[in-house]
């Protein structure tokens, strides 16, 4: 899952980035409006983390230029907790708002949420025959026992779960699985899917040939 | 309310007064032909003489009036039994022969069918009494020989003493005065009820004529005080005075909204300023603490947490300053001083700083006394001094002046380096205004210092202002009175 962390505060900023790479996603950051925005419309993220106050375009200009191009689930970030502020976001097409000072993990926990809904699949554990894929606590189970997986193969295998039953081309995996200065060198996602099925069996993850991949 | 209880009360006064003015008016006519009778009577009905309705004898003297009798001969003006005007010559004390006579006996005449008398002697045993007389008049009581007058329902009657202790009692039928007077009562009770409902509807209707603007203000204000600060009194539809006030309570709103909106603008912007440092705090302190980590990496994030205190703390303090600046009194601690000196002071304060930073420091500080918080202008001088330096490239020149002109003293801040936008400029001395977010945030300001400069000038009771080009240079001026 490949997210994009606008927020103009150094160290926040950059706090949330380190945050969200332990949890296995890419992340990308910009620190002002400009950025901000040319990287959501050049790029399909997962989620956007979005400030409110920027240097630049300011983060309702971004969230209503984003919303005539893309569906991504926007989460403001705000320092102020009027009432009329939130309300405004949300009727912007922001999926969700956050006060700052907030929680960590729930910042963490609603960016789950907003994924998961955004690929309509509400309930956080996915089931496949023998394996389950719990989105909440980040873990894969087959035959009820925990399989010891890496942040990025996990981050494989959730994205191909979430769309069941759906080709997912390897440019699309590229994009979603790896931030933009990341080294994506052109066998890793082979490395990966090879670790996968290691792990959890040779036919779960199968192979299109010049299509790409798919989880039934 | 009670201007109703007042209005009716005045009605049923003045209706009253009007109503017992107008009867004892009448009685009084009543009264004077009641004596205008008795005069020619009284010798008729005196012993010797024959009582009874016989016509005097023409030209018979009357007797001389009684004492107590308070009229003399009736004159001629009076209605009634006066003698006749024309050639029988003016009244005089008898009635004159001759036609006069005749006219005078006619007059007794008509006027024994209209009155009536009845005498007692000393012992109170009647005497006599005329044929038209009501029956039974009782005798009057002693009380009521000094009254004079007494009325018995629809009687008047004149009570008139003889020295001897005879009584004498005239009277009149008044029931056709009193039938009068009932219906004036009755007209005079209605013309009242007319007039305080008339009073009452018409008060009623000027009163809320008179009140309606009022009540406008009122809810006006009303709406203002639940929040609606935008509310204003609808101006045109009040008259003069009242839409001269409604047009200064207008006044008084616009300011207090301003006043208002800057509060709210500053409390929103403080409060921003202040959840950012512990926002980054949180964050990177929840995030370490979510797995077990090295002590590099714990130390780097106490750094960041050390960090956004001080950040705090400073905003903090300047908030502070703020709060106690605007409080006006006591905010500063004034004495007499050389400004030259403070200049020098701070110079030497901020000197090793523009060193490390290359920056050329210049300086030309004339000697001027006045009176001043050393400590605080010291402030002003480090804070305008300091911007100069870090909003700037290395190797910039900047120039501290101190003159004086017309009981003022000027510091001049000077620099020649990358200056201010001049869309920037009118903002500058606003709290939190930022030129450059991104930078000053960098370099950890907190979009205060200029405010506070200006705040400390106005607590002087002095001013601050700039002057800036970009790619020139900027200049701040501050102003401070100083004796003469």
């Amino acid at each position: 899952m490949r997210l994009l962390i606008v927020e103009d505060e150094t160290d926040l900023r950059v706090s949330l980035e380190k945050a969200m790479r332990e949890e296995g996603y890419a992340v990308d950051s910009a620190p002002d409006g400009d950025e901000g925005l040319y990287k959501a419309e050049s790029n399909d993220y997962d989620a956007i983390v979005l400030d409110v106050m920027l240097p630049g375009k300011d983060g309702w200009e971004i969230l209503s230029r984003i919303r005539k191009l893309k569906r991504t689930p926007v989460l403001m970030l705000t320092a102020r907790d009027g009432v009329r502020d939130r309300v405004k976001g949300l009727n912007l097409g922001a999926d969700d708002y956050l006060v700052k000072p907030f929680n960590l993990v729930e910042l963490m926990a609603r960016v789950r949420a907003l994924i998961r809904r955004a690929a309509a699949q509400p309930n956080p554990v996915l089931t496949f025959d023998n394996l389950t894929v719990d989105t909440a606590a980040r873990v894969v189970r087959v035959d009820g026992a925990p399989v010891e997986i890496t942040a990025r193969e996990y981050a494989l295998l959730e994205y191909l779960a979430f769309r069941r039953g759906k080709i997912v081309s390897r440019t699309e995996l590229y994009e979603h699985l790896f931030a933009e200065d990341d080294d994506s060198l052109s066998n890793l996602l082979d490395v990966h899917v090879c670790n996968v099925r290691k792990k959890l069996g040779k036919e779960f993850i199968q192979t299109r040939r010049g299509h790409g991949y798919v989880v039934e | 309310m009670w201007h109703g209880a007042l209005l009716v009360a005045l009605v049923a006064a003045l209706t009253v007064s009007f109503y017992a003015f107008e009867k004892r008016s009448r009685l009084q006519v009543v009264d004077t032909q009641l004596q205008e009778y008795l005069t020619p009577l009284l010798p008729r009905i005196t012993p010797g003489g024959a009582p009874g309705l016989n016509p005097p004898p023409g030209g018979r003297d009357r007797r001389p009036p009684p004492d107590s009798d308070p009229f003399g001969p009736p004159p001629g003006e009076l209605r009634g039994f006066g003698p006749p005007e024309g050639p029988g010559g003016r009244g005089g004390s008898g009635l004159p022969p001759g036609p006069g006579g005749d006219l005078m006996r006619e007059r007794w005449e008509r006027g024994a069918q209209k009155f009536y008398y009845a005498s007692w002697d000393e012992q109170g045993k009647s005497t006599g009494a005329s044929s038209n007389a009501p029956a039974a008049i009782p005798l009057p009581d002693k009380d009521e020989t000094d009254v004079a007058y007494r009325t018995r329902d629809d009687f008047r009657e004149y009570i008139h003493p003889n020295p001897n202790g005879r009584l004498v009692v005239v009277g009149t039928s008044i029931a056709a005065l009193n039938a009068q007077l009932d219906r004036l009562a009755l007209r005079l009770a209605g013309a009242g009820a007319l007039v305080v409902i008339v009073g009452l509807a018409g008060g009623w209707w000027l009163a809320g004529r008179a009140i309606r603007p009022i009540a406008q203000i009122s809810r006006a204000a009303d709406k203002i005080a639940g929040g609606e600060l935008s509310e204003r009194i609808n101006v045109e539809e009040t008259e003069s005075e009242l839409g001269e006030l409604a047009g200064t309570l207008n006044r008084t709103f616009d300011r207090l909204e301003k006043n208002f909106e800057q509060q709210v603008h500053f409390t929103a912007d403080a409060s921003h300023e202040l959840r950012t440092p512990i926002a980054v705090m949180l964050a990177e302190t929840q995030r370490v603490l979510l797995r077990a980590r090295s002590a590099e990496e714990y130390r780097q994030a106490l750094e960041i947490c050390e960090r956004n205190g001080e950040r705090m703390r400073a905003l903090v303090n300047s908030l502070l300053e703020l709060a106690r600046l605007d409080s006006g009194e006591f905010a500063l601690n004034p004495e007499e001083c050389d400004l030259a000196r403070i200049g020098r002071e701070t110079l030497e304060f901020i000197a090793p700083f523009a060193e490390q930073k290359k920056v050329t420091l210049r300086n030309s500080l004339e000697p001027v006394k006045s009176s001043a918080d050393v400590l605080r202008l010291g402030q002003v001088l480090n804070n305008l001094l300091t911007n100069a330096i870090v909003h700037n490239r290395e190797g910039v020149e900047i120039s501290l002046t101190l003159a004086r002109q017309n009981g003022h003293a000027f510091f001049t801040v000077a620099d020649n380096g990358a200056g201010i936008p001049a869309e920037a400029l009118p903002h500058l001395f606003e709290r939190f205004f930022r030129v450059d977010k991104s930078r000053a945030r960098a370099q950890g300001g907190s979009g205060l210092g200029l405010s506070i400069c200006k705040a400390i000038a106005e607590a002087h009771g002095g001013s601050i202002g700039v002057e800036s080009e970009v790619g020139k240079g900027t200049k701040f001026t501050v102003r401070i009175p100083c004796a003469a």
